[in-house]
């Protein structure tokens, strides 16, 4: 059936819509037999399920940890990675009855799956083995029970954080007996985010000693570039890489389409959506399992209500349309994810919380509405297609940001490398520092003791003269009335956030949050806020409390405030200039500030001004990372520098764009300023800043792969069929000027020149 | 840039001098410095005869206790086994309220019986280096003890304390101690008599214990810092005086509960504490002592709805003791005076499953729906559920006298 479909779409007049097609050919499946340590109830209970032999992949994983070794398994979606964990965890448990494991998941619902598969094991293995989660849906008079008896604990870093470790005494039969920490969905933890819970780790680490338990990690990711590295610097400890895969997968077509241009001069494409919605529908319309992913909650619900109004006419499919996604109530995706498996559900919209470890079993189909962000997502997409022995398809359709637009042009870039690295940095400034608070809290440092890799003394000594901590005797012990863990999250994408309060109708519901550093930016008073298509109109702005409330309008303008942002380079990390040349990339240190002056009112579609309006809101400034490049600009100098800023600006538009496709994090998690004359460089120079406090190394892996940045956003500029830069590539240009593509081309072409040259 | 001045430039926060004070002289505490070899702290110990007056009660109160009535109150049996001699009155002063690893116990008040005397004793940890040695005696004291006495301190106290003992790595505590929390016992006597059952209100209200100038709990770990950071050590006074006195507190807040627990019903003066004392002993069942003290919390009770709730107790006690002309007396009185919808439908059961008077019970369950529709709603479709059954039972009646005729 699938066969029927892709040989339509080869002669239909989408086909040119095709920018690539691979076929993957069937792979085999490897096996090894049950390693003979296997305890005989664990052999017979996977006999049971018709599991003779395991793929090679879960045999090695069980020797290596069996052995005390920790380990990573980089392993496809539904390749039996959860056995890797679970077998080695089991067969402890059952040898020393007294054996306990902690398990980590990054969410709540991933935990709930995994509890009840362990809960099952644990009652065909005689009851033997007691699996709880404990987070904080966990009721309190369960609490004590799971504290004192649970073999494997189950639960998601926040609570590790937050509930666990700073209460580690009364944990204490856990951590003395705590052989082994399982840590699944490793790429997720990633970033801030990702620099966090490293954090987190060390500090679990730290009690382990304390208790005198050293137990071993057992981690596993999807694909990324580099596990070894990553689990290395999350963990604190070198792991063995498992990536080869024995599981078994039947022939599957990958196929990249990206809609087609609409208007030329302004580069518009038609809907991703739709064109999504039309794929889906050849699938299903063939009885095919379809799942289809897409990143926003509105443009799920929108394909689901399409699905089904498009499926009513051939009468009771309607039923067999579902969306699925994080809000939904636990109880309700358990009945989708059953429907699935059982094959009850034609078509599923979902965003990526099915792209996780969720057991639903693998479909025939995949169409991914736009780029997940990362090259790991989408990895993880495409594998949900994908039957032992059918053929399956996958399509992604690309929107028309910069992003979506390099990858359906480049697919060598997907398929050629594989995945991003994930990148983390745990001795960001800002995270270490707050994270040795907690860990003061949780046992005195000892003098000279060290917390990761760096020495912490500095920072202990700073905690001592802000009087958290006090050192006496060798000993720094935490001298404060609070709790340290409740004011530090570590999902925050920045340490204080200003949320949105949305008061229409008397109402009172947070919509958003915006970072401290754009809030003046974004949610002034008298700011437009757009939120899931949605306009809000800012009536107040509450600095101290952090709060903005705005209400629900309809106006057909946008508000564009101008931030002026000033960089001052601190210091210089690492920078490639050679010798007497004009051009240089590096990475450092800024001090990054902003101020709003003012703000302009912009009709739609026409851009005209219709009004403006006064901010008046402190300057911020920002400690952080960057990386710059700088180079002269040959021009004739009757060029107005007013026409090189809006060349640079589009630059800058594209590093920002591209550099996700390295560095496996958001643009929102970027900034950038482009300067005609830099005061530091006394070059025209493209900044591309952290939005986080400190950063979390995007600038050094921007700096160590800078030519292929810049390689990767010129390739952008020349495909992009635009005339005179667009949204697609260099950004929206209000004062249409016709020279600024052309001078975005001159300079990244002369960036070029100089990148191949080899650094100094 | 280094780290240190960039942690000084971009993590703002104010700046203080380490006043690094020198071993703070405590002599004026009139304690003594002790060691053992997990080092040293400091000790306070001050002895007090029975006759000492703590408000309006003396320290010899604690001798009269009947523990049987203290295991009443507390709800739990295992009270009545407390030995004055084996039993140790603590609480304790920390760093914070929020608990976990880094809340620290930096001082801990102890007072126990012996020879005839109070003993009160304050382990006391001068900076954080001496709290092993300070846990560590306070430990072996408290192994020799088989009860503990406390003001909330299952929940704050007693748990917080045995963290510190795992953090200095101890043997766990084996033996099963008898705790008795004050704040519970008194929580269910006075809870309806006194603005709170704090433990400045239960001074203030029951044990009359006026405290010169006292720190507020909330300021104390703050205080706590600053003593450590200045070693002043008169910043320490207001602190262990404080903690003295809710030692002795506590000894006269037993004697104060057995006093109040043990006064037979006539001779009680609030309705309130009548009412709670109820409550309790419907909760132990024992009915009659129930009855007679919401016999007499109706007597005392000063305003219809204490009088009302009483009666409605006293009539449920009845009803289960099937002394019914007894409860039917009260629920009459309360479905007529008072318009009760729960006495229509106690009445209206009574009458059609005790006395089989079908017409009587139809009556009170007509009376009961009319009150519970214009009081309370949620009620009314029980009584029409009833009526319709008393409809159907009356027809059958009907019937069979139609038959027989």
């Amino acid at each position: 059936m699938v066969a029927q479909v892709l040989e339509q779409l080869r002669k239909s007049e989408l086909a040119k819509n095709i920018t690539f097609w691979q076929a993957v050919p069937a792979k085999p499946a490897e096996y090894c037999p049950f390693p003979s340590s296997l305890n005989p109830r664990i052999a017979e209970l996977l006999q049971g399920k018709g599991i003779n032999m395991l793929y090679t992949h879960q045999a090695r994983a069980f020797e290596l940890v069996s052995s005390g070794r920790d380990v990573v398994v980089v392993t496809p979606t539904a390749s039996g990675k959860t056995l890797c964990y679970n077998l080695p965890v089991l067969n402890h448990i059952l040898e020393n009855p007294a054996g306990r494991a902690l398990y980590l998941f990054p969410t709540k619902a991933l935990a709930q799956d995994q509890v009840a598969e362990l809960m099952s094991m644990g009652e065909q293995l005689g009851h033997a083995i007691k699996t709880y989660t404990y987070d904080g849906d966990t009721a309190s008079d369960a609490r004590q029970a799971i504290r004192s008896a649970g073999n494997i604990v189950v639960t998601n870093p926040d609570m590790l954080h937050s509930g666990i470790l700073p209460h580690h005494t009364k944990w204490m039969g856990l951590f003395e007996n705590l052989s082994y920490v399982v840590i699944d969905e490793l790429h997720i933890y990633r970033g801030v985010f990702g620099s966090h819970v490293a954090n987190v780790i060390r500090r679990l680490q730290r009690i382990c000693r304390f208790y005198g338990s050293n137990p071993v990690f057992i981690c596993a990711s999807a694909t990324i570039a580099n596990p070894g590295e990553h689990s290395r610097r999350l963990i604190g400890r070198e792991t063995v890489v498992i990536d080869e895969n024995g599981a078994p997968s039947g022939p599957k077509e990958i196929i990249f389409y990206n809609p087609p241009v609409v208007n030329q001069a302004l580069g518009i494409r038609r809907s991703a959506l739709l064109e999504t919605r039309r794929i889906a529908e050849e699938f299903i319309g063939k009885k095919i399992q379809t799942m289809v992913f897409t990143r926003a909650r509105v443009d799920l619900e929108v394909l689901v209500s399409y699905l089904q109004r498009s499926f009513k006419r051939l009468g009771d499919l309607t039923e067999k349309i579902r969306g699925y996604r994080g809000g939904y109530l636990p109880k309700q995706r358990r009945a989708i994810e059953r429907e699935l498996r059982e094959g009850k559900v034609l078509g599923v919209v979902s965003t990526n919380a099915l792209e996780l470890g969720v057991d639903i079993g693998s479909l025939q189909a995949v169409v991914i509405n736009g780029y997940p962000g990362t090259i790991a997502s989408l990895w993880q997409q495409i594998g949900r297609a994908g039957r032992k022995h059918e053929l399956a398809a996958a399509v992604l359709v690309g929107n028309s940001s910069p992003l979506n637009q390099y990858i359906v042009n480049h697919p060598e870039f997907v398929l050629g490398r594989g995945a991003e690295r994930a990148l983390i940095d745990p001795d960001n400034l800002y995270i270490i520092l707050s994270h040795l608070k907690c860990a003061a809290f949780e046992l005195p440092f000892q003098d000279g003791e060290s917390f990761g890799e760096e020495s912490v003394a500095e920072y202990l000594n700073f905690l001592v003269d802000q009087e958290i901590l006090r050192f006496v005797e060798g000993r720094y012990y935490w001298m404060s009335e609070a709790y340290p863990a409740s004011d530090i999250s570590l999902r925050s994408a920045s340490p204080d956030n200003f949320v949105i309060i949305d008061i229409t109708e008397g109402a009172s519901n947070v919509i958003g949050e915006v970072d401290r550093f754009s809030a003046p930016m974004l949610i002034h008073e008298g700011a437009i806020y757009m939120h899931e298509g949605s306009q809000y109109h800012v009536d107040e702005l509450d600095w101290e409390r952090q709060k903005a409330y705005a209400h629900r309008v309809k106006v057909d303008y946008y508000t564009d405030a101008n931030l002026d942002v000033d960089l001052k380079v601190l210091s210089v990390g690492e920078s490639s200039q050679p010798e007497g040349q004009p051009a240089a990339h590096a990475w450092g240190e800024v001090l990054v500030t902003a101020q709003t002056h003012l703000y302009k009112k912009i009709r739609f579609y026409t851009h005209e001004n219709v009004g403006w309006g006064p901010i008046s809101l402190p300057e911020q400034e920002m400690h952080t990372t960057a990386f710059w490049y700088a180079q002269e600009l040959d021009l004739d100098p009757s060029v107005p520098s007013a026409v090189v800023q809006n060349a640079l600006n589009g630059v800058a538009h594209l590093l920002l764009n591209t550099a996700p496709l390295e560095l496996m994090c958001e643009p929102g998690d970027l900034g950038v300023v482009a300067q005609v004359k830099s005061p530091f460089t006394q070059l025209p120079t493209i900044y591309v800043y952290e939005k986080y406090p400190g950063g979390v190394g995007y600038a050094k892996q921007l700096f160590d792969l800078s030519s292929s940045v810049l390689e990767r956003a010129y390739q952008l500029l020349m495909d992009c069929g635009c005339e005179q830069g667009c949204p697609s590539c260099i950004g929206p240009q209000v004062d249409t000027d016709q020279a600024a593509k052309q001078y975005s081309r001159l300079f990244l072409e002369e960036a070029l020149r100089h990148g191949s040259q080899p650094k100094a | 840039m280094d780290l240190s001045q960039k942690l000084r430039r971009f993590v703002s926060g104010p700046e203080h001098m380490q006043k690094r004070g020198q071993t703070a002289d405590l002599r004026f505490l009139g304690g003594k410095e002790m060691a053992n070899p997990f080092g040293s702290y400091y000790l306070v110990e001050h002895c007090y005869g029975l006759d000492y007056g703590h408000g309006r009660f003396t320290l010899a109160c604690i001798l009269a206790v009947d523990w049987d009535r203290m295991a009443f109150v507390a709800k739990d049996e295992a009270v009545q086994n407390i030995e004055l001699d084996k039993t140790i009155f603590l609480d304790t002063e920390a760093t914070g309220l929020s608990g976990g690893a880094g809340t620290y116990v930096f001082l801990v008040g102890v007072g126990f019986v012996q020879a005839g005397t109070v003993i009160v004793r304050q382990y006391l940890m001068r900076d954080y280096h001496e709290e092993a040695a300070m846990l560590f005696d306070l430990y072996q004291l408290i192994k020799q003890f088989d009860a503990i006495v406390t003001f909330n301190g299952k929940c704050f106290d007693w748990p917080l304390l045995r963290d510190r003992f795992t953090l200095a790595r101890f043997e766990p505590l084996r033996k099963n101690y008898i705790h008795l929390d004050l704040l519970h016992a008194a929580r269910r006597l006075w809870r309806d008599s006194l603005p709170s059952c704090s433990l400045d209100s239960l001074e203030a209200f029951v044990l009359k214990v006026a405290r010169e100038r006292d720190i507020p709990g909330s300021e104390i770990p703050q205080r706590y810092f600053d003593f450590i950071r200045t070693g002043r050590g008169e910043l320490l006074v207001d602190i262990l005086e404080h903690n003295q006195a809710d030692v002795l507190s506590l000894v006269t807040l037993v004697g104060s509960l057995n006093l109040a627990v043990g006064k037979p019903a006539v001779e009680i003066k609030s309705d309130s504490l009548c009412l709670a004392l109820a409550r309790l002993s419907i909760q132990h069942r024992q009915w009659h002592r129930a009855i007679e003290f919401l016999q007499r919390g109706i007597s005392l009770a000063r305003s219809n709805k204490t009088r009302c709730s009483a009666c409605t107790q006293l009539a449920l006690i009845y009803r289960r003791l099937s002394l019914w002309e007894q409860a039917e007396e009260i629920w009459l009185m309360l479905a007529e005076e008072h318009g009760d919808v729960q006495a229509c439908e106690e009445l209206a059961k009574y009458y059609e499953h005790v006395c089989r008077d079908f017409t009587r019970a139809k009556t009170l369950a007509k009376r009961g729906l009319a009150l519970a529709l214009a009081r309370e709603p949620s009620r009314t479709a029980a009584f029409e559920y009833r009526l319709d059954r008393l409809d159907r039972k009356l027809a059958r009646l009907e019937q069979q006298s139609l038959q027989v005729n």
